[in-house]
C-alpha cells in the first residue's frame, strides 16, 4: 500500500493483488491504524523519510502489519497482527488456516 | 528458514546501523502502541470482513466481495519500502 516507483513495477508479476489503500481507509475499517508519536516521526525525517509525503495525504498514519484470512462468505477466519512492525505473521500459519476451510 | 527467523536475523542486523537514541525513541513507539490497547480495535475472527473496492496498480478497481467469490482471501496489510 506504499507507491514507490519499484513497488508499482512489480504486481504485474506477482499472482496476487497489490491494492492500494489511499488514506489508509481500509487499513481503518479493520483497526489497524495509528499515528506515529513525534519523537519518532522527527527520527524518521533525519533519516530522510517524509512519511506525510510518500502517505500522499499529509499524515503520518499507518497500519501496523496485519494478515487476515477472509472465507467466502466474508467472514474472518483467522487474525495475525503485531503493533511491532519487525514481527510479521509467520506465512506457514496462513497456509495451515486456509488447508482447513 | 521460517519467517521469524529471518526477520530475527535483519533485526539483530539493523541495530548496528541505528544509533542508539534513535533506537531507542523507536522501540519505545512500538511499547506505547501496544501499550496504547489498539489490538483490542484490531477485527477479529468471527466477524464480517469489511467490505472494499480499491485500485491495483493497472487501476483497476477490486472489490472484496468479488475476491472472495473465487475463494477464501487472504488479506495483509503492509507499510511502504522508504
Amino acid at each position: 500500500m506504499a507507491r514507490t516507483p519499484r513497488e508499482t513495477e512489480e504486481p504485474a508479476r506477482l499472482p496476487f493483488e497489490v491494492l492500494r489503500d489511499f488514506g489508509n481507509r481500509v487499513a481503518d475499517a479493520y483497526g489497524l491504524v495509528f499515528t506515529l508519536p513525534a519523537d519518532l516521526q522527527a527520527i524518521y525525517t533525519k533519516f530522510g523519510i517524509d512519511l506525510a509525503a510518500g502517505n500522499g495525504d499529509g499524515t503520518w498514519r499507518l497500519p501496523i502489519p496485519a494478515r487476515f484470512v477472509i472465507d467466502r462468505a466474508g467472514i474472518i477466519r483467522a487474525v495475525d497482527a503485531d503493533p511491532d512492525y519487525t514481527r510479521r505473521p509467520e506465512p506457514a500459519r496462513t497456509i495451515e488456516v486456509l488447508r482447513a476451510l | 528458514m521460517a519467517l521469524a527467523e529471518i526477520l530475527d536475523r535483519l533485526r539483530e542486523a539493523a541495530k548496528g546501523r541505528i544509533p542508539p537514541e534513535a533506537r531507542a525513541v523507536m522501540e519505545r513507539s512500538v511499547e506505547e502502541l501496544r501499550a496504547s490497547g489498539i489490538m483490542q480495535r484490531v477485527a477479529r475472527v468471527g466477524q464480517t470482513a469489511p467490505d472494499f473496492t480499491l485500485p491495483n496498480a493497472a487501476g483497476a478497481r477490486v472489490s472484496l466481495i468479488e475476491l472472495r467469490a473465487r475463494g477464501p482471501v487472504v488479506l495483509s496489510f503492509y507499510r511502504g519500502r522508504w
